[in-house]
């Protein structure tokens, strides 16, 4: 039995897992000696942000993990399999993070054992996945090296003229390479299963097919030992519904796996979810990480974390809400606790919810009236950089800051309209959806053919057919930027980015960067450029079938308006929207000289006859609809060694503090792949504390 | 308008703002409220009480913010709809706790200024033949939503001479206070587009009116002489696509339930678009002299924000 023991007095006891299921361990780099970390203390330190010695402790434990995304309920497991009490603190209601709201493509290999299923053609222990490999064999033969040299190749340029993996931190990349095999197995003996590998995620690569979905197969009753869900859990019982258990409606998989899969996030965060409850993790949720505590401020071990309780409460009825599964939480309410444990794992996600943070890369970006992907599901303080933020305080030093800049939709344009929370398709019946108050209109790229957009001052800044376009991301099978694609791509050769080539491919047209732009309406010190709308008449919503009903509109959320003329359109978006600072005042004459333009066949200003037919605004009423510009992840963030321990600026472990996921910076992969794998490796040292 | 009023002494100032700088009488405006305390408290959830000038309360606001020692909150209000001056008193009652012995209160000066009128047009085809009749709608509406039903509208050309009147009637189909008419008028007899412009007088109405105009171009064009046909069909399925949008600027035309549509063109350099709901643009350029037949096969539309690539891919 492990028990943990609470600041009243109150016990928690639960078994321990019937067997220990120790794993290959992780290769990596010339490990850190202990006392180094004493040689970090700066020349002058500040006061340190709490003084160790007089810590009254709520709880201790072994391993404590702020954040129960995808790097922290892997590190969880991982460090519970391994015989150690382990307690994750997250700020949101229920346990997931962003995993729960992905597509759930997840990409690994190196020669992983779905890569070796699909090429010997075989089908799942359960039989679930009976469709033949969507890939050759030659496309799925990948091992470790070939994998590294993937990720760390200086080669690559991408259609925006990026690197995405010159600036890759080496030993990082060589850990995770090692690491990804044998994460694949820790997923799957878990309740993951995963589908035929379709391609390869952004960031793990060009070589090879890397990356299969996670899927769940619809069933009498919803069972993570089984494999199944009911349709209602899955979202797909009602076209306008989600649920509890699933945020964002799961979708086909039949073609990946079998009759009747269906996958997303769900599929992936629900089973190791499950796992980790069922082997006795514990979670202490609406608790917000704040602070990390270290012996000596830039000096000395790392002691445990500061958190303090951030309860949701349904913004309709008020109701507290509560996770999905009950078992394993300790509901404790007090306002700030502090948790002692031998190892700390930061993994509470990056700072892409943070516009102060993100603008030290884009100041542009600092406009709060823009979220991070996901925020209705996350709230305020999800993606927050507060494991940036804390690591600071202690010392940490952090990596590839820049590589935000370098992953082509880090940032980007979303072609769903009228809805603040414009990344998911989360329907009513998940508890969050109330916070999102619409769906939005997914019009697709070809849907800003439909309307003009304008900026703050209702003036238009850029070719609306050209704004939401984005480049590719240079993986396997090729949709970026190298001339070869599949197995004709050639690694580390210097063609792959000689100019004459950039110059042919280069395909990114800016219309982000002319929808922040200074405008009429901006004013110092921020110069906020302001919301964006898409204005258009009934003629375009009934030649596009749009519905502008709810739940895909709301016209009392502030991100869709409709009026009787243009004038009172322009007044009800700045009377009603929280970021409309200044009134619209350009927008009757904008509209007008874009009929001008329709009835001569040219538009002057941009050209967008070039692209596609041209339709006069007109018929009333008139529509607005939001269009959000979103910073969906982030890439920079702490730098961390090949055992995911955290290294301060003097090049010296952090001893006992972990991180992964987006808390980390140095890799510039999208997704689930990087975090899974840095769960993985924390989890399984973390487990070794002290050492 | 007074846009901003503040009210002291210390040690609690309440100042006052409101957006639009000019509102409309019978529209939304926002009304925001500062609250500052020496030295500085927070107030949030307190709320301040908006009232007429009679005392009587018309809402209240709750302070939201707390930053920088200012609580801020705001309020949404519809403005009077008689235009004139108008005031609101903004109270926040006497409260110890933020040591605050007396209620104090902010005026808050409307100028209201006459209704604005809006004119709107629409459904002018995009290509008249010229000295051909046709057809169009234009409607009439009032910023504070009065019935502007049967008030004239003119229509005037270029020299702004008289072409036609009309008297609004119903309200077109889901607004809420557009009054429309149809107008059939005979197209000028020379090629090229006019602009023309619907007139709404304000005179004889109860309620100050503005004058409301809007321009609208009107193109004339020659008898099509050639017949060019188009056929729809998706890259990948081979599927014909009904609905379709087929455009040789200025000449228009959807494609029927066959995916097929037919224009009819006078002789000389088009560039033809066909667009589907869920399609790439197709685009072809070229010289029209003679019947002409083109299979436009439209590219299924490729999503790449990682979303799509996650869901679909």
């Amino acid at each position: 039995m492990t028990t943990i023991i609470s600041k009243d007095g109150k016990k928690t006891e639960r078994k321990e897992p019937s067997k220990l299921n120790r794993r290959d361990f992780f290769k990596a780099g010339v490990a850190t000696s202990v006392g180094a970390a004493a040689l970090s203390a700066p020349l002058v330190a500040a006061a340190a942000a709490q003084n160790s010695s007089s810590v009254e402790w709520d709880y201790d434990v072994d391993v404590v993990i702020a954040g129960a995304g995808c790097a922290g309920i892997t590190a969880a497991i991982r460090a519970r399999d391994l015989g150690k009490s382990v307690l994750v603190v997250d700020q949101n209601y229920d346990v997931g993070g962003r995993m729960l709201h992905s597509g759930s493509f997840l990409s690994l290999g190196g020669g992983d054992v779905i890569q070796k299923r699909d090429i010997a053609g075989d089908s799942d222990p359960e039989g679930f996945v009976t469709v033949p490999p969507l890939r050759t064999p030659e496309e799925l033969d990948d091992n470790v090296d070939l994998l590294f040299t993937d990720v760390t190749d200086w080669s690559i340029v991408d259609p925006k003229g990026q690197s995405p993996y010159r600036y890759n931190e080496r030993e990082l990349m060589r850990a995770w390479a090692d690491n990804c095999p044998p994460t694949r197995e820790f997923l799957m003996e878990n309740y993951v299963r995963f589908t035929r590998i379709r391609a390869t995620h952004g960031g793990g690569g060009l070589s090879r097919a890397r990356a299969p979905f996670c899927f769940l197969m619809i069933g009498d009753k919803t069972d993570m030992r089984a494999g199944t869900i009911t349709l209602e859990d899955a979202g797909r019982a009602h076209p306008e519904r989600t649920s509890p258990f699933a945020p964002v409606q799961m979708n086909d998989q039949s073609a990946r796996a079998s009759a009747g899969a269906v996958g997303n996030g769900v599929a992936l965060a629900r089973p190791l979810e499950f796992s980790a409850r069922e082997k006795g993790v514990q979670f202490l949720l609406n608790r917000h990480f704040d602070e990390v505590i270290r012996e000596e401020q830039f000096s000395g071990r790392v002691l445990g974390l500061t958190a303090s309780y951030t309860p949701r409460h349904n913004p309709r009825s008020g109701e507290l809400l509560r996770s999905y599964w009950q078992n394993g939480n300790i509901d404790d309410r007090q306002p700030v606790i502090n948790i002692k444990a031998k190892a700390v794992i930061l993994a509470s996600g990056g700072h892409a919810g943070n516009p102060e943070v993100r603008s030290m890369f884009y100041p542009a970006m600092r406009e709060p009236a823009f979220p991070t992907s996901g925020s209705a599901l996350l709230g305020d303080g999800g993606q927050d950089a507060s494991a940036l933020v804390a690591g600071l305080k202690v010392g940490a030093n952090l990596a590839g800051m820049q590589q935000n800049l370098s992953y082509p939709t880090t940032f980007h344009i979303s072609t769903r309209i009228g809805t603040r929370d414009a990344y998911t398709t989360m329907m009513p019946g998940h508890p969050t959806f109330d916070f999102r108050g619409a769906a939005g209109i997914k019009v697709g790229n070809g849907g800003f053919e439909e309307f003009i957009a304008v900026n703050q001052v209702g003036k238009r800044f850029f070719n609306e057919v050209r704004l939401p376009k984005k480049p590719g991301s240079n993986r396997f099978p090729g949709d970026g930027g190298a001339p070869g694609k599949g197995l004709d791509h050639t690694p580390l050769d210097w063609r792959n980015c000689r100019h004459e080539w950039v110059r042919e491919m280069y395909s990114y047209d800016h219309g982000l960067d002319a929808a922040l732009a200074i405008n009429e309406g901006s004013e110092p010190p921020n110069y906020y450029s302001g919301p964006i709308w898409a204005v258009m008449d009934q003629a375009a919503i009934d030649r596009n079938g749009w519905k502008v009903h709810y739940p895909y509109v709301n016209e009392k959320n502030g991100y869709f308006f409709k009026a009787d003329s243009i004038e009172e359109l322009a007044n009800n978006i700045h009377a009603g929207h929280p970021y409309q600072r200044v009134p619209l005042v350009h927008l009757s004459q904008t509209v007008e000289t874009w009929n001008g333009y329709v009835a001569a066949g040219a538009d002057p200003e941009f050209e967008r006859e070039a692209d596609g037919p041209m339709n006069s605004i007109t018929e009333p009423p008139f529509y607005a609809l939001s269009i959000m510009v979103i910073w969906h992840d982030s890439y920079g963030g702490l730098r961390v060694n090949g055992r995911q321990q955290v290294v301060d600026m003097q090049g010296q472990v952090i001893q006992s503090l972990y991180a992964g996921g987006e808390a980390v910076g140095g890799f510039n992969k999208h997704g689930l792949g990087k975090g899974h794998v840095h769960g993985f490796i924390a989890g399984t040292q973390a487990a070794q504390e002290p050492v | 308008m007074d846009s901003k009023n503040t009210v002291q002494p210390k040690p609690v100032t309440l100042t006052i703002s409101t957006t639009p700088d000019l509102v409309d009488a019978g529209a939304y405006f926002t009304l925001q409220a500062a609250v500052t305390c020496d030295p500085p408290q927070d107030l949030r959830t307190r709320h301040l009480s908006i009232r007429d000038p009679n005392g009587n309360e018309i809402c209240q606001l709750v302070l939201t913010e707390f930053e920088e020692g200012k609580n801020r909150g705001s309020a949404v209000l519809i403005a009077p709809a008689e235009p004139g001056p108008a005031q609101l008193m903004v109270w926040l009652t006497a409260d110890p706790d933020i040591n605050l012995a007396e209620d104090i209160c902010a005026p808050v000066r409307l100028d209201i200024p006459a209704h604005a009128s809006s004119v709107v047009v629409w459904g002018v085809p995009p290509a008249i033949m010229m000295g051909e009749n046709f057809t169009f709608y234009a409607g009439l509406r009032c910023s504070a939503n009065c019935s502007l039903k049967e008030r004239p509208l003119e229509v005037r050309d270029e020299k702004n001479r008289i072409l036609a009147t009309a008297t609004t009637g119903a309200t077109w189909r889901d607004t809420q206070a557009l009054h429309y008419t149809k107008i059939t008028l005979t197209a000028p007899k020379s090629l090229g587009t006019a602009s023309w412009k619907v007139y709404a007088p304000s005179t004889g109405l109860e309620v100050p009116h503005s004058i409301g105009v809007t321009i609208f171009p009107v193109t004339t064009v020659l008898a099509g002489q050639y017949k060019i046909s188009i056929k729809s069909i998706n890259s990948v399925t081979k599927q014909v696509i009904p609905g379709a949008q087929v455009v040789a600027h200025p000449f228009r035309a959807m494609t029927d339930s066959n995916g097929n549509a037919t224009l009819s063109l006078p002789g000389g350099e088009y560039r033809v678009s066909v667009k589907a709901v869920g399609h790439e643009p197709y685009i072809v350029e070229g010289m029209v002299k003679n019947e002409m037949k083109i299979i436009a096969t439209l590219e299924p539309e490729v999503e790449t924000t990682e979303f799509e690539v996650e869901q679909w891919e």
